[in-house]
């Protein structure tokens, strides 16, 4: 009988929406096709946490989101790095580049984190630029550190060396927003020679 | 097929189905002897299909030049079971939609950064016709012409 041939899976796309998101209105649970749970953060929560921490701690606050942002980037990496080996069946290291990224762009989409978008072409400068378009977790005024932190905390968790990140430059309209990844002392330097001065990507590319 | 059921559950929300979307049900359900008898072809054929695929990738222009290594091969012959396979359950369950959000636009981000001219779905259509039915190569071709727009950037006429 026909539908009884055994084939082989070819596993791909694994962060599609329609796949990878399921709810049970019974429990109340949101959760991943492969159970973990998920939680929809509201706007106003992300929001209520930048003014407050303004408030609260000022100056200090920046700093606070940064390393907050950190953490969280590296446990969402080593969640999906996590869910993508048992989907594949093998290590990550053994993924193709080009399948990874895509990949990596389904996983941000899926969450609601907006459309990352990775440039390669200052990489042998020792910086990567990604560039994040309708951003979940920066909205065009602030949240900026926190997205700076999340991508360091990704990219170190996935390179395992210690990198940073901070922002080269942002738009609103389309809503965007672009980070320089680099190792750790190469962007506190960046920082502190131009974008402490109001220096963006373009400029600050052009003395790598 | 499911985005149609999709978006008719969301029309009749508290209320009944309509006539249109009755009529558009029907439809779709009119072929599904024939959708089913072609996905069926495409089971049995699918290593025939992928093999001459292969065959003729390899003697396409583009490596005239410079021969594909095993590497290239099996990693293309992944991408067209793939994409066989996806286009035939969307051929199946009458939906285009479906293969976009679940599929394509995924692969598409692929060749996208790879900044490559994906022309497989080509090869894998011109398999399909000589090995499968006029019919049931016609009812997968729409399919296989959308992953190709869509992988490509070239629209078919």
């Amino acid at each position: 009988m026909l539908t009884d041939m055994k084939r082989e899976p070819v596993p791909a796309s694994y962060f599609n929406s329609k796949s990878y998101l399921k709810s049970d209105g019974q429990t109340g649970l949101l959760f991943t096709r492969q159970g973990s749970r998920l939680i929809a953060v509201p706007e106003t929560l992300m929001e209520s946490i930048f003014q407050t921490l303004a408030e609260e701690a000022g100056e200090a606050s920046q700093l606070a989101l940064y390393t907050f942002g950190l953490s969280w980037g590296k446990s969402f990496f080593q969640r999906t790095k996590k869910e993508l080996e048992i989907y594949f069946a093998q290590p990550l290291s053994q993924m193709v580049t080009a399948d990874f990224f895509a990949t990596m762009v389904q996983a941000w989409a899926v969450h609601g984190l907006g459309r990352p978008i990775v440039d390669f072409s200052f990489c042998k400068k020792g910086i990567l630029i990604v560039t994040i378009e309708n951003s979940g977790i920066s909205n065009g005024r602030e949240g900026f550190e926190l997205e700076a932190g999340f991508l360091g905390g990704w990219f170190s968790a996935q390179t395992r060396q210690d990198l940073a990140a901070c922002l080269g430059d942002a738009g609103k309209f389309p809503r965007r927003a672009q980070y320089l990844i680099g190792g750790r002392t190469h962007i506190r330097e960046l920082e502190e020679k131009y974008i402490s001065k109001g220096k963006t990507t373009p400029t600050i590319v052009s003395f790598l | 097929m499911l985005t149609l059921l999709e978006n008719v559950l969301d029309r009749a929300d508290g209320s009944y189905v309509n006539a249109q979307d009755l009529r558009a049900i029907e439809q779709s359900l009119s072929y599904w002897h024939d959708r089913r008898d072609a996905y069926t072809a495409i089971q049995i054929n699918e290593s025939n299909i992928i093999r001459q695929a292969i065959e003729l990738m390899q003697d396409s222009d583009r490596f005239a030049a410079k021969p594909i290594n095993q590497l290239g091969i099996d990693r293309c012959q992944r991408d067209m079971v793939l994409g066989l396979r996806s286009c035939a359950l969307a051929m199946l369950l009458d939906d285009k939609e479906v293969l976009k959000d679940r599929v394509l636009y995924w692969q598409q981000n692929i060749f996208q950064s790879m900044n490559l001219n994906y022309q497989g779905y080509k090869f894998i259509w011109q398999a399909a016709r000589s090995i499968l039915s006029e019919k049931q190569a016609e009812l997968l071709k729409p399919y296989l012409r959308q992953a190709h727009e869509l992988m490509s950037g070239e629209s078919v006429g």
